[in-house]
């Protein structure tokens, strides 16, 4: 991608990028799904609809200059085994494509870490220096003189800092010295060594807490004028509850506090600290019970897999590519492999996000080494390097999507299109609460609207048929208080007009096999699901 | 030959040390690597900056040294007084500056690199002197990513997952082939004469030799009609023979006898040809991976450029000096497309069947993937003759077809997957267009 990031841009950070992996990278990661391991770039990240809603709202916000209210601070917590992991690095791996988004991943496992610092150390010196570059070039600007003491005078006036600030960014930038730059840049990312404070005559004691927080705020300030962002994920934060020395754990918690006190100073930073649920997190609580409230409006927490719905997105995500590595479908044998799944001891015991990957792994290579049962799909190479391209590639070539269409039955033709509704809505802002593939029923919520999309397939359309299913459609959207009810029926002249019944789509059923293959190589999320599906209607 | 590497307790034999890192000097059987050059096209940098450039690059590096050094000062300090012939550490590096670094992770450690540069006026030259090939190839491929991603224009000289390749390579033993073979091979390579050689090649490997009607049938060589027994060409390469039977018991069995020993009167008519002997063998077990590799070294594919090739060659990707672990490959070619560089070897079997494929791929799994290094992309198996295999995949709808699939090691999860093709030629033009169509399927979905 390689470029700036927009706002928008954030609305596509969970989306599945399938059609972007090379067929290694599907082999990779279905080989972490068999072992229990977090991809390094998750192509995918299903569930946790309204946690990633939110998050997206966080970064579109952090990104967007008007909406922008200074730093962001997220707190993801998971239990052991629940795709913390998958997560982040889901989140890390879409920020990772934007040249003016810096994204770094630094460990809290080590004892006795100073936040202050393990942020310098996500910054860099390169940006450290650049960055004192740009500070002190301005103030050359200011006072258009380039005598040392002008511009260091210049420098504590325009950024209220003392002079062994000013000292230190001067002489990163205009030392002719090599080692003395080095140390410079070394001092103010907090990594140096006693020896180099001779060179500038500075004390331990100047280098305190203020000094670094003035560092990031300087920091800051730079990566706003230069419109750069820099995202730091803290993970493995559940260390700190086991850190013996309990002052370090409470300037650590203190400078959570001192950060979250100045969203404003320090702009264009964000802090996602990512904690799996420690047998004993009662530190903070006698440490700084101040700090557990704040933090816990910031906490956000990833939710167990808890629901037969949540089951399936995931089976079907997972499915998805394992039939297009093995070339093969094992449709026909969803449900039998999702009832082994559900019923597999391994999930019983603990119900968590990799238990469910590995197990679904399992039972698919056990039929997928079923040869005789399953159906290879006999793609056109041609086909499969058109659709290789496409976003959520389905398993079937463009060729046999439209054989498939002619040749199916009418309960086929119904699941192929409620299949394609479920892929369009899981592109959407709606969410689907309910479905029945065999009543051709989904039903979806979007902020307090509930609505019920009934999709009817039958071989001989008419009046007759039309107005009985359609009283049956607006009959079941009042019984079960449905807001809006959207139908979609074959056409057939003389069924009905456009304005008399608004909420049917008369579909044309030549158009079908067109549409899906539209909707399948179709790259954008789907603002509005109704326009989308209006590509159905005859005569458009 | 002398080698240094790196430990952790002083030596007598130390010949540079830093930090608790100690560069020591050893017999070997194992080549030093070879300095590794990357030109950065980036300008106005100065030395600071190539160092905060490079801390960019990974988390996981770590400088060694307070900033980085003029060379010559190094040179001065360890190696002004060295024997020429001796191995050296900054020498021949041949850049102004030092950096010395170490680059660990989870994998690797003491993982230090001598990393040379010279700040030009359009670019910077990078020269890697590392004493790990995992770690060298490791940093390098960090330095590519991130140049990729900061849009640094990088240009690199020698692939170095070519060079982790070569170091599993075991010497060679390879005889050159004489000038008869070398003669019937380009004469089989000769797109004139290919579809006659092939046509013939088959009937012999079916029935051991050619008849009186192949020998009459007519062909059209550069527009002249002419008989293949008139063409000298291609019978130069062929003796006759006389074909006998010869009864035993209840049975009889066909021979054939030298055409001046007659067996019997019957035979005289039944007078058939076959390969000279010594060619015979040289068919037998080398033509079809000669042939091969030429059509593949001379093949031009727009927009693929084939940068490395090694033929009948050796390699034992454990290094670790077992021979059971030693395995061959026919031909392996090292292949650059979109600025995408890939590792493919190739097995040719001149008559190819599902059970040869397969016995190959357990090679290829036993041998290859379990040593984890994963360096070769992907595998093709080209025939001469198709016994058994089911090619189920259509080049574009045409008739020419060919068989994909996977090989794994399901329960190794530090091992790769690779992607194996096959397929069966029938001319030269055949071998291009499928091997086109197969080096295109692996770059786009590999």
């Amino acid at each position: 991608m390689n470029k700036k990031i927009l706002p928008s841009d954030c609305k596509t950070m969970f989306n599945d990028r399938l059609s972007m992996l090379s067929m290694k990278e599907i082999g990779i990661e279905l080989k972490h799904f068999a072992v229990g391991t977090a991809p390094e770039c998750p192509s995918f990240l299903v569930n946790q609809d309204e946690l990633k809603k939110k998050i997206i709202d966080k970064f579109s916000n952090f990104f967007d200059r008007d909406k922008n209210q200074g730093l962001e601070v997220i707190f993801l917590k998971s239990n052991y085994g629940n795709g913390k992991t998958h997560f982040i690095r889901t989140i890390y791996s879409f920020l990772c494509n934007f040249e003016n988004v810096l994204v770094k991943q630094v460990s809290l496992k080590q004892e006795k870490t100073d936040l202050k610092i393990k942020v310098l150390e996500g910054v860099g010196q390169r940006v450290i220096k650049q960055c004192a570059t740009y500070f002190v070039d301005s103030a050359f600007e200011e006072v258009k003189n380039n005598e040392k003491d002008a511009i260091l005078l210049t420098l504590t006036e325009i950024l209220s800092i003392d002079f062994t600030l000013a000292e230190l960014l001067y002489q990163a930038t205009r030392s002719e010295n090599i080692s003395v730059q080095t140390q410079a840049i070394a001092i103010l990312k907090g990594n140096y060594i006693p020896g180099y404070l001779k060179t500038f005559r500075i004390r331990k004691d100047d280098l305190n807490n203020e000094f670094y927080f003035n560092v990031i705020r300087l920091i800051c300030n730079y990566l706003y004028e230069n419109n750069i962002y820099l995202v730091i994920v803290f993970d493995e934060y559940e260390h700190i509850h086991s850190w013996k020395d309990t002052q370090a754990r409470n300037t650590f918690f203190s400078d959570i506090k001192y950060f979250t006190d100045n969203i404003d100073t320090f702009k264009n930073l964000f802090f996602i600290f990512a904690e799996s649920e420690a047998a004993d997190s009662t530190t903070e609580i006698y440490d700084d019970p101040a700090y557990v409230s704040r933090k816990k409006s910031l906490t956000h927490q990833i939710m167990d897999i808890s629901s037969d719905a949540e089951i399936d997105r995931l089976y079907k995500m997972i499915k998805t590519r394992f039939e297009k590595y093995y070339e093969i479908s094992l449709e026909d044998y969803s449900e039998e492999i999702l009832k082994k799944v559900k019923d597999d001891p391994q999930v019983k015991t603990n119900s968590n996000y990799r238990n469910y990957t590995q197990v679904i792994m399992r039972i698919l290579e056990q039929y997928r080494n079923k040869p005789l049962k399953c159906k290879k799909v006999k793609n056109n190479v041609a086909d499969e390097t058109s659709l290789s391209k496409t976003k959520n590639t389905k398993p079937v070539g463009k060729i046999s999507l439209a054989d498939k269409w002619k040749a199916s039955s009418s309960i086929s033709k119904k699941t192929m299109l409620c299949e394609a509704l479920e892929y369009i809505l899981e592109n959407s802002n709606e969410i689907i609460i309910d479905k029945s593939k065999r009543a051709g029923i989904y039903k979806t919520q979007k902020d307090d609207i509930v609505k019920s999309y009934i999709i009817m397939v039958t071989d001989n359309p008419n009046k007759t048929d039309f107005i009985k299913k359609y009283n049956y459609a607006v009959k079941y959207g009042e019984e079960n208080k449905i807001d809006i009810i959207k139908v979609l029926y074959p056409y057939k002249k003389g069924l009905g007009s456009r304005s008399q019944y608004d909420n049917v789509i008369f579909y044309s059923v030549d158009k079908v096999p067109n549409v899906l293959e539209k909707i399948y190589m179709g790259t954008k999320t789907v603002e509005n699901v109704d326009f989308y599906l209006e590509q159905f209607r005859a005569g458009c | 030959m002398k080698n240094i590497r790196i430990v952790r307790e002083k030596q007598d034999n130390c010949r540079f040390n830093i930090e608790s890192y100690y560069f020591v000097e050893y017999e070997s059987n194992i080549h030093p690597l070879p300095i590794y050059p990357i030109t950065l096209n980036i300008s106005s940098l100065s030395p600071i900056d190539v160092r905060l450039l490079l801390e960019e690059v990974s988390s996981n590096i770590r400088f060694l040294i307070e900033s980085p050094s003029e060379l010559t000062d190094y040179i001065k300090k360890y190696e002004e007084n060295l024997p020429i012939n001796e191995i050296c550490l900054f020498h021949d590096l041949r850049t102004r500056y030092i950096d010395i670094l170490e680059y660990n992770d989870d994998y690797i450690e003491d993982n230090v690199m001598l990393v040379g540069f010279s700040i030009l006026e359009q670019n910077v030259y990078l020269a890697i002197r590392a004493f790990s090939l995992i770690g060298l190839s490791k940093f390098t491929e960090e330095i590519i990513r991130y140049c990729k991603k900061s849009r640094i224009p990088i240009e690199i000289k020698n692939h170095i997952r070519w060079i982790q390749l070569e170091q599993s390579m075991l010497a060679s033993n390879n005889i050159g082939i004489n000038d008869i073979c070398n003669g019937f091979l380009l004469k089989t390579l000769d797109n004139n004469y290919c579809n006659i050689f092939l046509d013939a090649f088959s009937r012999i490997d079916f029935q051991g030799y050619l008849d009186k009607t192949f020998y009459d049938k007519v062909i059209n060589i550069k527009g002249h009609k002419i008989k293949i027994r008139e063409l000298n060409q291609f019978t130069k390469y062929f003796s006759p023979f006389w074909k006998s039977e010869i009864c035993v018991k209840d049975t009889s069995k066909t021979v054939l006898c030298l055409h001046d020993e007659l067996i019997n009167e019957q035979s005289i008519n039944n007078l058939v040809y076959t390969l000279k002997p010594h060619l015979m063998q040289y068919y037998q077990l080398h033509w079809f991976e000669d042939f091969c590799s030429h059509i593949i070294k001379n093949m031009n594919i727009p927009s693929f450029k084939l940068i490395n090739i090694h033929a009948g060659r050796q390699f034992n990707f454990f290094q670790n000096g077992n021979p059971e672990d030693t395995r061959e490959i026919d031909i392996v070619i090292g292949v650059e497309h979109e600025e995408s560089f890939k590792i493919i070897a190739i097995e040719c079997k001149k008559t190819l069947s599902d059970n040869e494929i397969k016995l190959t791929n357990k090679k290829i799994k036993d041998k290859i993937l379990k040593s984890h290094t994963n360096i070769i992309d992907a595998y093709i198996h080209i025939g001469c003759f198709n016994n058994d295999v089911e090619f189920d995949k259509s080049i574009d709808g045409t008739n020419k077809k060919y068989k994909q699939n996977i090989i794994q090691l399901q329960d190794d999860p530090k091992a790769i997957d690779a992607p194996y093709y096959a397929f069966c030629i029938t001319s030269i033009q055949d071998f291009v267009i499928k091997m086109k169509h197969v080096l295109n399927d692996i770059f786009k979905q590999w």
